[in-house]
């Protein structure tokens, strides 16, 4: 009973919190079930046909999710606004030896995951396992206690299978498996069929292997809307966790009190090691965040609309922070899932300072447009860039503002004259 | 009846760390000594440093939690749409990533948005709390573990998940430090 009102719960808040925890709770119950049907039936049974369970989980859920749904779903429908195609979905596929690296927030382990053995986009989750954990987990094997915990083996490897992404990624790259050109183009036809996208050039004469997470993705078009399959890290960090604690129960279990606990802190030591922060290598201060140019604006004696590109560097975590500051009204923005409006006009966003961009702007009632000027290009850009920009006329340069924020050197503040 | 005993503490066992609350508060005192160390040293101006670099969602996740304090407080509007983000259409933000009824935990989010000690602090204390080798011992009592693992370690992940999603391995952190420590713990109690 309480499980069940605990997992309505979560259940619900997930649904309320964010659509990818939908399907992350969803598929961490749907293993656990499985778990537990393979190694307890009788339980699960009894369970499943328990009214008052039933009810409990079905009633909190809804009781959570009503309010919400009840704003959702007559505004749009599950997954409109996704814009992921397979293409953009399978470079967030963590790659296989990523599952075996150390964590990336130990500055001692910097330079692997950063330099040498640079993160794709959306790895990041997948690279806290605790190897230590693991090696406990893994010594359960060895002592016959498999049967014990299958459910809590299946979790880990059910969770992991999904971490991995679309397909299989090793050493970088989707692994391909050369076939006959006759199943090729099979293939090719059907993954039109089933993901409206042409079948990938540079998969011609191959095919890739398609994990869980491939397949619910050209077949329940809802899942499309998921990114950063790393996330289900949260499923197997749970397995992984359950069985180090199983295996460290059972080898702990027959020594004196004081063994224990040398024992205990000894894997604790080990486990923070793993994990240590200090010294920390990415802490930010926030006075090293005011830009002169926000003050500008946010001094200006009326609200304009604005624009800051490159859109790669603006749409990130820092645009949202400076808006508190500038107080404009902004055609960009940052959303791990773009607003459909958005996602349509950026293309011809990117093309600035194009003609079409130029009126495209106009139209959405853009003022001003800040360019942020990088490290490297802060010399050539005043010869190269900028008199592209003011070779229009309807542009009109404001002002540089020697705003140095992590990689950018300087801001220069275009104004659109309509 | 005793003042302790009204407490849940028992009088007479014995000398101050073989009572059960003292362990309790050795865990605590131990996680906080963890989170202090490695949470420095944004713990020590949670106002003026971010754990992150510019360009991370750290300072989105600022961002968020002033909007909604403006939208409720100063404007009275819905902070479920910003109409100035993704101008002139607005941003429904209800399609963004959390809402402001789940993110009450905003101290945290708000200083230390990447510090995954916290997330690894209050997981390890309460799984601790929910003697977990004692729940495994039986092998019935499974539904329970796998009851208040996914429901209770959820509703600890949701608060902060404002900033959880892309980072699960602070999860991973947590839950591994956690099943380790309360293994530890539950061993002398």
């Amino acid at each position: 009973m309480q499980w069940a009102l605990f997992a309505g719960l979560a259940l619900g808040l997930s649904i309320a919190g964010a659509w990818q925890f939908v399907f992350i709770s969803g598929g961490l119950l749907a293993l656990l079930l499985v778990g537990m049907l393979i190694t307890e039936p009788k339980q699960v049974w009894n369970v499943v046909f328990d009214h008052r369970v039933v009810i409990s989980f079905l009633g909190t859920c809804i009781l959570v999710v009503a309010p919400l749904a009840a704003m959702m779903l007559p505004a749009r429908k599950l997954a409109v606004d996704a814009p992921w195609s397979f293409g953009s979905a399978d470079v967030t596929s963590v790659h296989l030896e990523r599952v075996l690296s150390p964590s990336w927030v130990n500055p001692v382990w910097w330079r692997i995951s950063r330099e040498w053995w640079p993160l794709e986009n959306g790895q990041d989750g997948v690279v806290g396992f605790s190897l230590a954990a693991l090696g406990l987990a893994l010594f359960s094997l060895f002592r016959g206690r498999l049967k014990d915990a299958a459910s809590w083996w299946l979790l880990l490897f059910g969770g992991t299978a999904l971490m991995l992404g679309l397909t299989l990624h090793v050493g970088g790259h989707s692994l391909l498996i050369p076939v006959p050109d006759s199943f090729t183009s099979w293939v090719a036809d059907a993954w039109q069929g089933l993901s409206g996208e042409v079948y990938p050039g540079h998969w011609a004469g191959h095919v890739p292997v398609l994990l869980p997470n491939g397949f619910a993705f050209l077949l329940v078009l809802p899942y499309r809307n998921f990114h950063h399959y790393g996330r289900w890290a949260l499923v197997s960090s749970l397995g992984l966790a359950v069985l180090a604690a199983k295996s460290l129960g059972a080898v702990s279990g027959n020594h004196v009190s004081w063994k224990r606990a040398v024992l205990g802190t000894t894997l604790l030591l080990a486990v923070l090691f793993e994990f240590n922060m200090q010294p920390a290598v990415n802490v930010t201060s926030t006075a090293d965040m005011v830009r002169g140019v926000d003050a500008w604006l946010a001094a200006q004696p009326e609200r304009s609309v604005i624009i800051e590109y490159p859109l790669g560097y603006s749409n990130s975590g820092q645009t949202l922070y400076y808006a508190s500051f500038h107080n404009q009204r902004m055609v960009h923005g940052y959303s791990s899932v773009p607003p459909k409006a958005f996602a349509e006009v950026r293309p011809v966003l990117e093309q600035w300072p194009s003609e079409e961009t130029l009126d495209l702007l106009t139209s959405l009632g853009t003022k001003y447009v800040l360019v942020n000027v990088f490290a490297g290009n802060q010399e050539s850009f005043p010869d190269h860039a900028l008199l592209e920009i003011l070779a229009h006329e309807r542009v009109r340069l404001v002002g540089r503002f020697p705003d140095a924020v992590g990689s950018v050197r300087e801001i220069y503040l275009f104004e659109l004259l309509w | 009846m005793r003042f302790g005993s009204r407490l849940g503490i028992r009088e007479d066992a014995g000398p101050i760390l073989g009572r059960r609350w003292a362990k309790h508060a050795i865990a605590l005192l131990l996680f906080a000594a963890v989170y202090g160390f490695l949470t420095y040293p944004v713990m020590t101006r949670p106002k003026y440093w971010v754990w992150g670099r510019p360009f991370e969602d750290a300072f989105e996740s600022i961002w968020y939690l002033e909007w909604y304090k403006q939208a409720l407080f100063d404007l009275r509007v819905s902070p479920l749409f910003q109409p100035d983000i993704f101008y002139p259409h607005g941003w429904d933000l209800r399609f963004a990533i959390l809402p402001p009824p789940v993110s009450h935990d905003a101290r945290t989010v708000d200083s230390c948005a990447r510090v995954s000690c916290s997330l690894q602090l209050r997981l390890a204390v309460f799984l601790r709390l929910c003697r977990l080798r004692h729940l495994l011992a039986s092998s019935e009592n499974q539904w329970k573990l796998v009851g208040r693992l996914f429901g209770r370690c959820s509703l600890f992940i949701l608060p902060a998940a404002r900033d959880l999603p892309g980072r699960a391995s602070e999860l991973s952190a947590g839950l591994n430090v956690a099943a380790v420590a309360c293994l530890w713990g539950s061993s002398t109690v």
